[in-house]
């Protein structure tokens, strides 16, 4: 037991050094996650040739980099041949080069309020990891939500087909796909 | 115990970490199948890791595969798993034997279902069968080898994780099947509530004509009645809550012709779940659960319908653990504190009959237990460090020190290098050290004879580990090879007076040695296919497990999509030469060939169908009485045959 008390005090003694030495600004390790799916969705969705004629792939954030630089931590990537670009927008009507919108599951009604939906050919993302329960009312083409303790996607088809887009079939295989809105 | 300089080790490791740079991991490279799979939101995983990452060997089943292989039970789901063995014990349930640690209860694995531990508290066993509903699960991970640095006691041969699904909507199945199987289950999910229940009544699936463990005809009624309901809860995203119920009833399926036997028990676990913090980078879980536990035994002896024996089993246990987990550049440390309170209530049997003695003069009745405080309160501390000097390697060094009131204080650790390569490789050397307390009824039984059992000591196991992972596209494989070593193995022995057993340590160390090997392919295509073989190879002790155990065991799985409304499932189920050593000539284990099929389908509207066959040539098949010899072979399932419709619809 008195070494087990060491121990306890030696963790003690660490926590606040490990404190001070974590720095302000890093990005976090769930964030890159989130990013790493994003960046397979863009992979993953199908644009018609029209959508690929633009020398990048550029991704856009709604109102705030919310990955806190994860996103923008992978620009450069190739997307279908084109390199990932990431910006942040302030309004929907600032969308109209985003092939990508990712939009915050707290922003979601801001965006779905100025127009933001349905727009051809530009896939709409709802991070949703954040809120109790993952459903994004058909707002959004893709959701990334919560599966218990795991990251997951849930693809509208509905929504999907109205932008235009098409998903693969290795997307579609591991993404909960259900069909809602007009 | 550790020499000191371990610990000085330790610390120092500690106060090292607290200068290393920073460094973050790139997730873009990993496919999106183990995107899927990282879990993000669990103090268990303490970084993102996908399986073939991991620093352990890890088999893991999502739901699709699940509803593909369609087992309805863990013990039936295990038989896919290279390097476990199932047998099926004399009661009813089966027991699964990791990498040739043989055991009567499931006493040397972990069970965690939404990270709640399940364990019976006098036998020490988790649960199996159909107390615990596949079609619940959104995923089922089997962890091999030793997990007691992370999870202590009892996670000597392995950890079996299961984590529920949720539901958005409501989806409710009913089934019908030979044996007189009706089952039904409900599951609804809206914001942040779930709910799921279920409930099986059917008859024993096994022959009517098949052999008592004293070698007579088995004539106990079949009926057997299973229920759950689990209500989960998430308040705020930082908090879960969870209270699950399960009640069973089922007759001793091997009991000999002049009594009839019966198990029944409840359980209910309330559990919570907070959050603080960061999942991923610095963060702090708290956990709180509260479990009940409550089983009655009883025996009538037939001719009369007299009571020849009753046993009833109370207790209540509280579990608090707090773990939190911080980034510095590019370790993750992680450090935590359990504490455990069981409290027996109740642990007493009346005994008014015998098979080989009749009615006794006098009922016998007393403690199942001796010796032994009615309040035991454990306690633990770990820390772990998984340090990424670079995107290539992963270095993993944890320790647990336990507190446990009736067994000392265990110090058990582990080691695990992994090495990622970009071409979808990965090579994982492991070590690790593991315990296992002895349960109640081993270390306190009440011996139904005059001789004084000497004394018990926990089974420990130090295991050596190379193991390989590579995947590309559809592709998956996995190989493993290992050995351990262990020592202290308990083993039930008969009492020199022939009245009762009692449990004891095999003289000398096991030795265990084994390979495993998975290849898996899960394209698009309408073809799938998932192989598993294990290798075995154990000596050493006195008595041996050796005898018991197959020397290689394996599956093959076929998935075909026929079309776009039917899909073909093909499994086969395979176990080498077993041999025994009860001494009776017809009862042999041999080895075993078993095959399962299914169809399945949606109607439309939300339905769809599955029709499934499980030992599809009703073959007989024995598993080996693995205990004191004296016994005859239990026989495994019979041909089972049922239908199943499924529902799914937003309500």
């Amino acid at each position: 037991m008195r070494r087990l008390w060491a121990l306890a005090l030696a963790a003690l003694l660490t926590g606040p050094g490990l404190e001070r030495s974590a720095a302000a600004g890093e990005v976090r390790e769930l964030d890159r996650v989130r990013a790493a799916f994003v960046y397979h969705l863009a992979k993953l969705i199908h644009w018609p040739a029209e959508a690929r004629s633009t020398k990048a792939f550029r991704a856009c954030l709604y109102r705030r980099d919310f990955l806190g630089g994860a996103l923008t931590e992978l620009q450069g990537r190739p997307v279908a041949g084109r390199p990932l670009t990431v910006e942040v927008i302030a309004a929907p009507e600032d969308a109209a080069g985003c092939r990508l919108v990712l939009v915050a599951g707290a922003d979601l009604a801001t965006w779905r309020g100025a127009g933001g939906a349905g727009a051809r050919h530009r896939l709409v993302v709802a991070d949703l990891t954040e809120a109790p329960a993952g459903e994004s009312d058909g707002a959004a083409a893709v959701a990334l939500v919560r599966r218990g303790d795991r990251l997951g996607l849930v693809i509208n088809r509905r929504a999907l087909a109205r932008a235009g887009l098409t998903a693969s079939s290795e997307l579609l295989k591991l993404a909960h796909l259900v069909e809602e809105g007009p | 115990m550790p020499p000191p300089s371990r610990w000085s080790l330790c610390c120092a490791l500690a106060w090292a970490l607290a200068a290393s740079p920073t460094h973050g991991a790139d997730y873009s490279h990993l496919p999106l199948a183990e995107l899927v799979d990282l879990e993000v939101f669990s103090a268990a995983s303490l970084l993102p890791t996908a399986p073939g990452r991991a620093p352990a060997t890890v088999y893991v089943f999502r739901r699709d595969d699940l509803a593909r292989l369609h087992p309805r039970t863990l013990g039936e789901l295990a038989e896919l798993v290279p390097g476990i063995q199932t047998n099926q014990y004399r009661k009813r349930h089966t027991a699964l034997w990791s990498r040739g640690l043989i055991n009567r209860y499931n006493d040397k694995m972990v069970l965690l279902l939404d990270g709640v531990r399940l364990a019976d508290f006098y036998y020490g066993a988790l649960p199996s069968g159909d107390e615990l509903p596949l079609d619940q699960m959104e995923r089922v991970e089997v962890v091999l080898g030793p997990a007691s640095s992370l999870h202590g006691a009892n996670a000597l041969a392995g950890v079996v994780s299961l984590t529920t699904r949720d539901v958005h909507g409501a989806e409710l199945r009913a089934l019908a099947g030979n044996f007189a199987s009706r089952r039904a289950a409900l599951a609804l999910g809206e914001g942040g509530v779930q709910l799921y229940a279920s409930a099986l009544s059917r008859d024993l699936p096994y022959h009517r004509d098949r052999q008592s463990f004293a070698g007579d005809r088995v004539v106990v009624p079949a009926a057997e009645d299973y229920a759950t309901l689990h209500l989960k809860a998430r308040p705020r995203p930082s908090l879960r809550l969870a209270a699950r119920y399960g009640q069973w009833r089922h007759p001793f399926a091997f009991i000999p012709a002049t009594q009839d036997a019966f198990v029944e028990g409840e359980r209910l676990d309330l559990s919570a779940r907070w959050q603080l913090g960061d999942a991923l980078d610095r963060g702090l879980e708290l956990a709180l659960d509260q479990g009940f536990d409550r089983a009655r035994e009883w025996e009538e002896e037939r001719r009369s319908g007299a009571l020849a024996y009753r046993e009833v089993r109370r207790a209540h246990r509280t579990h608090f653990a707090a773990t939190g987990r911080i980034r510095l550049g590019n370790h993750l440390l992680t450090a935590g504190l359990t504490a455990d309170r069981e409290v027996l209530d109740r642990v007493d049997a009346l005994r008014l009959f015998r098979y080989d003695l009749g009615f006794l003069q006098e009922p016998q009745f007393g403690d199942l237990l001796r010796g032994i405080d009615r309040e035991a309160l454990d306690g633990a501390l770990f820390v772990q460090d998984l340090w990424q000097p670079n995107p290539d390697w992963t270095l993993v060094y944890g320790a647990r020190r336990d507190h446990l009131d009736r067994y000392g204080d265990p110090f058990n650790h582990r080691l695990a290098a992994v090495w990622t390569g970009r071409a979808g490789h990965s090579l994982k050397f492991l070590y690790g050290t593991a315990l296992r307390a002895p349960s109640l009824r081993e270390r306190f039984k009440n011996l139904e004879s005059d001789f004084a059992a000497p004394p018990l000591n926990p089974e420990r196991l130090t295991s050596w580990e190379v193991a390989w992972n590579h995947r590309r596209g559809p592709w998956e494989l996995q190989g493993s090879a290992y050995r351990q070593r262990v020592e202290d193995l308990i083993a039930e022995v008969p009492t020199p007076d022939g009245a009762d057993e009692y449990f004891a340590n095999r003289e000398g160390n096991a030795r265990i040695r084994g390979v495993e090997l998975l290849l898996a392919h899960r394209g698009a295509g309408p073809v799938g296919v998932r192989a598993a073989l294990g290798l075995l190879d154990a000596d050493g002790a006195d008595p041996s497990p050796g005898p018991y155990l197959a020397p290689w065991t394996g599956s093959l799985h076929l998935d075909w999509r026929w079309n776009a409304a039917v899909e073909i499932d093909l499994v086969v189920r395979f176990t080498g030469r077993r041999r025994d050593r009860n001494g009776f000539a017809d009862d042999d284990p041999g080895g075993r060939l078993l095959f399962d099929a299914s169809a399945s389908g949606p109607l439309g509207g939300g339905f769809s169908w599955r029709l499934a066959v499980r030992n599809l040539a009703d073959a007989r098949s024995r598993d080996p009485a693995a205990d004191f010899g004296a016994q005859y072979n239990p026989e495994g399932p019979a041909r089972e045959l049922w239908l199943e419709v499924f529902w799914t619809g937003r309500p």
